[in-house]
């Protein structure tokens, strides 16, 4: 071969290697619309919301707009964020962090470590915050073995109000637009200490159901969608991801009420209920049948809660009842899948004797006009003790509430097992968050308890 | 009850029957034609619902055959076949096929009867239903009647059951439609007509009725009612919905499912009565006011018929009444709107004849009475003149006789003739004198007379003779304790009184009881003088008080007469009461006047007064 033809065959190979390496590499610019079935009508940096899609939506808000000191990845290690180092002392009773320094909030002021104490000490009144020494210190009366994991939680965010209400953070992207039960507009924050995301643009629209969704990702409306994991994949080309199982699914009933008094009554229900059909069919064994609050893979212990149907403990205990008036089943009217494992439930019981009169409403934590209620709550924490704690929270059960961190696992599962013994709450399943995406936006990940990463995402573009 | 009443009724009467009789039949003429109508209308829908129950059938089973020929059933069929199939992936395809080909109620299910899709119900998955393999070749079935479960529970369904295979496996397909408000709307049915449908959802506690508009809220007794009807087969009744709505007249058709004998719903052709009721209200109501005009025409008619009829009639009892009070010259006026030949007007023609003829009559009864009067005073005169006459001409012609013979008695025979012709002459004057009394009674002079003492002295006057009596009268005197006091003459009263107790005395010629008795009442006072003698007849009694009439031998029949004259005289009034041989009552009534005894105590004299009155 000529020594001109090796040059142009090696010049021709250059361009294509350079060319692919283009196809794969980050690219700046563009906007990334993305569809919520929750939907916010206020700014509020309220924690625990029964309504396990509102809950997401707010999190993966404050997450791109605000800063935790520290974050977690995957595997639940923490990472360094705005807190660059940390120690503690007096066994976990008291923490240092070192905070970074010349972090500019999107106002453009430099986050002052006082604002971090400020908010930090509004989400956990029982902690005493301080700067000491250059270093900020956290001091609690019981140790916090835990404090890493709360720290990354979004409810540590530290975030400041602005004069018109929006969140002012130091995160990758600031609140240009907020058009409540509507939609949220972030655009990227140029002088963000980690640096400039990807993306122009995020442009948020809530309140879509998944129908609708699923239409618009067809369509090439919107980049990202949330999939309904019992309906088959809207687009050939949309790749679908989904976190672990962070969502529970369960009973609850309304104590208050006369027909949920009688506790046979309760646990005849429970008995009725075929987890397996509901796994297998509507979910199309998508998450994980479950009778326990915590998933198994945050708890290890959940295989130890028996969810097998017993119908025929199911009828037993119906016909010892000595009322056997229906009862009404509320599940959220916008959630597809509630209605479907409801009205479930609903044939389980008639199964066993039982009348369920299931009906579609907004539902509160603890709806007053209903018998039972089923719930999606979502857990947002790894750690086991958070994650049921916040469990009790929503579901204002006072011995879970009052767990302490540094709990052990047979501690937690007693703790657990006390709460469900009388019935008033059923778990049903564990479900996870799923998402089809369209296929030229990258970098795209997903934790285990459902957190996203915008910073890192970037969208090729149109050929 | 006056002629003019009766014709006003027998008027009103024959108006008010007749318009009824009229009404009732022209009700009951529409009431059978509406009766007609409506059976015609209700074989009218009945026959619509028939057929439209046929198409809707056949529909669902095109549909149902459509669908098993459909690529994604047929996929479906294949993949479940396999082993190991999941038939999660296929939950979704019932609601999708019910959705596209318009059905209510659509189920996939295994050939063991395992729901694998429902469209009505898409949580029953993985249940078993029993009843579609109890038949062996379903796509030689028509559509029928059955409950389906749904999460509002059971609801009535026209199904249609189609079999289809897969490579070795059998599946049903059980398609359907909804029986309710919807399917009732696509029949038409005619005016004043509705369809109702009535259901009894074997898990429901009640049925529930609803027309083409949904559901219609029931009582109690209502919904047992309709359950009740259901049971009894093709019927026809009045049905009333709520308390204020309008009956109904209700066909029912009773609705069975696979088994004939299992009613599951009923049919109900309801008419309205508001027409019938509305045209028999009119009817009603015309009839009324034909009957008020009647009755008012009658009113009119009757009182001109009675101003026509009864006046005269009434003038002619008026009359009557005035000739019975012994107006004898009253004369009854014709009218001038009867006429000649008018029975009424005969009849007072007639009235008036007899009024003269009566004054005729009368005139000559009295001039009769009056000859028969004087004659009978000739009579009386004639006798009691002659009693005297007779031994005066004795006594005169002795005394002739002794003074022809010249004898020596002569003396005393002239003394002896000489008395007795003083005698008998006093006997003559004292005639002239009784005749002259009567004949000239004295006007009474009024004063305040107390009658029991009147009575007392009249008993005591007789007490001796009649004790001397060889037949012994006992005379007994009862008198009130109250005041008795009236307006009178004593003197005339006084001789009336012994004019009744001699009249009594001669009544008892055997002895007996009298009696004088006085009475007070509240504007009277009355004496009774009785005796137990012979009686008297009837007869008698009603002559007793004419002059000159006597039962008595030696009588002048004037006793009774002068009684009488004195107690009119007094404005009083005096009856007698007889049985013979039991006695007889003699009752006087005198009226105490207050004005009488003004008039007393001013000296007036009574009868000026009494002729006032």
């Amino acid at each position: 071969m000529k020594p001109i033809s090796l040059l142009l065959v090696a010049a021709l190979n250059f361009f294509c290697l350079a060319s692919a390496r283009a196809a794969t590499r980050p690219r700046y610019g563009g906007t990334l619309q993305m569809e919520a079935r929750g939907v916010l009508t206020s700014l509020d940096t309220q924690s625990s919301d029964s309504y396990a899609d509102r809950q997401a939506l707010r999190d993966r808000v404050v997450s791109a707009v605000c800063d935790r000191l520290v974050t977690l990845d995957n595997a639940g290690n923490p990472h360094a964020s705005l807190a660059s180092a940390w120690r503690s002392e007096r066994e976990a009773r008291s923490w240092y962090f070192t905070l970074l320094s010349g972090v500019l909030l999107h106002s453009g002021s430099v986050l002052a470590p006082q604002l971090v104490v400020t908010a930090l000490s509004g989400a956990n009144p029982n902690w005493h915050i301080r700067m000491q020494d250059g270093e900020m210190l956290i001091q609690s009366d019981l140790a916090v073995t835990n404090m890493l994991a709360q720290l990354a939680q979004t409810r540590n965010a530290v975030c400041i109000r602005g004069d018109s209400g929006q969140w002012i953070g130091t995160g990758p992207f600031f609140m240009a637009d907020f058009q409540p039960g509507k939609s949220i507009q972030l655009r990227a924050f140029n002088d963000c200490w980690r640096g400039r995301p990807f993306l122009d643009r995020i442009d948020i629209e809530m309140g879509k159901s998944l129908s609708e969704q699923a239409s618009d990702v067809e369509l090439g409306r919107t980049n990202v969608v949330e999939a309904d994991p019992t309906q088959p994949k809207v687009q050939s080309t949309a790749v679908v991801s989904a976190s672990a199982p962070d969502e529970l699914l369960a009973l609850v009933f309304s104590t208050s009420r006369p027909a949920a008094q009688d506790e046979k009554l309760r646990e005849a229900i429970a008995k009725s209920i075929d987890r397996s059909a509901i796994f297998q069919v509507l979910l199309r064994r998508q998450g994980e049948p479950s009778a326990s609050l915590l998933p198994e893979w945050i708890s290890g212990y959940a295989h130890l809660f028996n969810g097998a149907q017993d119908l025929a403990a199911a009828r037993q205990l119906h016909a010892e009842l000595t009322s056997t008036a229906p009862l009404s089943l509320a599940y959220d009217a916008s959630d597809a899948i509630a209605k479907l494992i409801a009205e479930r439930i609903a044939v389980n019981a008639r199964e066993a004797g039982i009348i369920l009169q299931t009906y579609g409403e907004v539902l509160a934590a603890r709806a007053p006009n209903a018998d039972l209620k089923l719930v999606r709550i979502r857990i947002d924490s790894p750690d086991p003790a958070l994650a049921l704690a916040r469990v009790g929270e929503i579901l204002t059960l006072p011995s879970l509430q009052k767990i302490a961190n540094g709990q052990s696992i047979e501690n937690l599962y007693l703790a657990e097992r006390e709460a469900l013994k009388d019935y008033t709450i059923i778990p049903i399943a564990h479900l996870s968050e799923a998402f089809s995406l369209v296929p030229n936006l990258h970098d795209w990940s997903i934790s285990s308890w459902g957190s996203l990463r915008f910073d890192d995402l970037w969208i090729e573009a149109a050929p | 009850m006056s002629l003019r009443t009766k014709l006003l009724l027998i008027f009103g009467g024959i108006v008010v029957i007749a318009v009824a009789l009229v009404s009732f039949a022209v009700s009951a003429g529409a009431g059978r034609a509406f009766q007609r109508l409506d059976e015609q209308r209700t074989a009218a829908l009945v026959g619509q619902f028939r057929r439209e129950f046929q198409l809707q059938g056949e529909s669902l089973a095109v549909r149902a055959a459509a669908i098993t020929n459909s690529p994604a059933v047929r996929e479906m069929a294949i993949s479940l076949s396999r082993p190991s199939a999941d038939p999660a992936p296929y939950l979704n395809l019932a609601p999708t096929l019910a959705s596209e080909q318009q059905l209510d109620f659509l189920e996939i299910l295994e050939q063991d009867g395992t729901i694998i899709s429902s469209a009505q119900w898409p949580a029953r998955f993985g249940l078993r239903e029993s009843w579609p393999t109890s038949v062996a070749d379903w796509n030689h079935q028509s559509a029928f009647l059955r409950y389906e479960e749904t999460p509002q529970g059971s609801q009535l369904a026209l199904l249609s059951v189609r079999q289809f295979s897969g490579l070795d496996h059998g599946f049903y397909l059980v398609a359907g439609r909804k029986i309710d408000s919807n399917f009732l709307r696509t029949l038409v049915p005619p005016e004043g007509t509705r369809l109702l449908l009535w259901q009894q959802p074997p898990d429901a506690a009640s049925g529930q009725l609803e027309d083409s508009s949904g559901a219609i809220d029931t009582s109690s007794d209502l919904s047992a009612r309709l359950g009740n009807i259901g049971k009894s087969g093709e019927m026809t009744t009045t049905l009333r919905l709520n308390h204020s709505a309008d009956p109904l007249i209700a066909h029912t058709l009773p609705l069975a499912g696979r088994d004939p004998s299992h009613v599951l719903a009923t049919l109900i052709v309801a008419s309205s009565r508001r027409e019938l009721t509305g045209l028999q209200n009119n009817i009603r109501n015309i009839g009324a006011l034909i009957a008020l005009v009647g009755i008012a025409f009658s009113i009119l008619a009757s009182g001109w018929w009675a101003t026509r009829i009864s006046r005269p009639i009434s003038e002619l009892s008026d009359a009557a009444q005035d000739v019975t009070g012994g107006n004898w010259d009253r004369k009854v006026y014709l009218d001038e709107s009867l006429r000649e030949n008018d029975e009424v007007a005969v009849l007072i023609g007639s009235f008036n004849r007899m009024t003269e003829e009566l004054e005729r009559q009368r005139d000559r009864a009295v001039q009769a009475e009056r000859v028969a009067a004087w004659r009978e005073l000739a009579r009386r005169l004639a006798h009691e003149l002659n009693n005297p006459l007779f031994p005066l001409q004795i006594t005169v012609e002795n005394l002739v006789k002794a003074r022809q013979q010249d004898s020596l008695e002569f003396g005393e025979i002239f003394a002896e003739s000489t008395a007795t012709l003083q005698a008998e002459l006093r006997n003559l004057k004292a005639i002239v004198v009784r005749f002259s009394d009567f004949s000239k009674m004295p006007t009474p002079q009024l004063r305040r007379v107390d009658l029991n003492q009147l009575v007392s002295e009249t008993a005591r006057l007789f007490a001796p003779q009649l004790a001397a009596r060889s037949e012994a009268i006992k005379l007994e005197t009862v008198l009130t304790s109250a005041d008795a006091r009236v307006g009178a003459d004593p003197d005339l009263l006084r001789r009336a009184f012994e004019n009744l107790v001699l009249n009594a005395i001669d009544a008892m010629p055997n002895g007996g009881q009298l009696t004088i008795r006085t009475i007070a009442q509240s504007a009277s006072v009355v004496v009774e003088v009785c005796d137990t003698g012979t009686g008297l007849t009837p007869e008698e009694c009603s002559r007793l008080f004419t002059p000159y009439y006597t039962t008595k031998q030696h009588g002048t029949g004037l006793g009774l007469a002068i009684v009488q004259a004195v107690v009119s005289d007094h404005g009083a009034r005096i009856s007698v009461s007889s049985r013979p041989n039991v006695g007889t009552t003699f009752r006087m009534e005198f009226q105490r006047h207050p004005a009488i005894r003004d008039i007393v105590d001013a000296g007036a004299p009574a009868r000026a007064f009494m002729r006032s009155q």
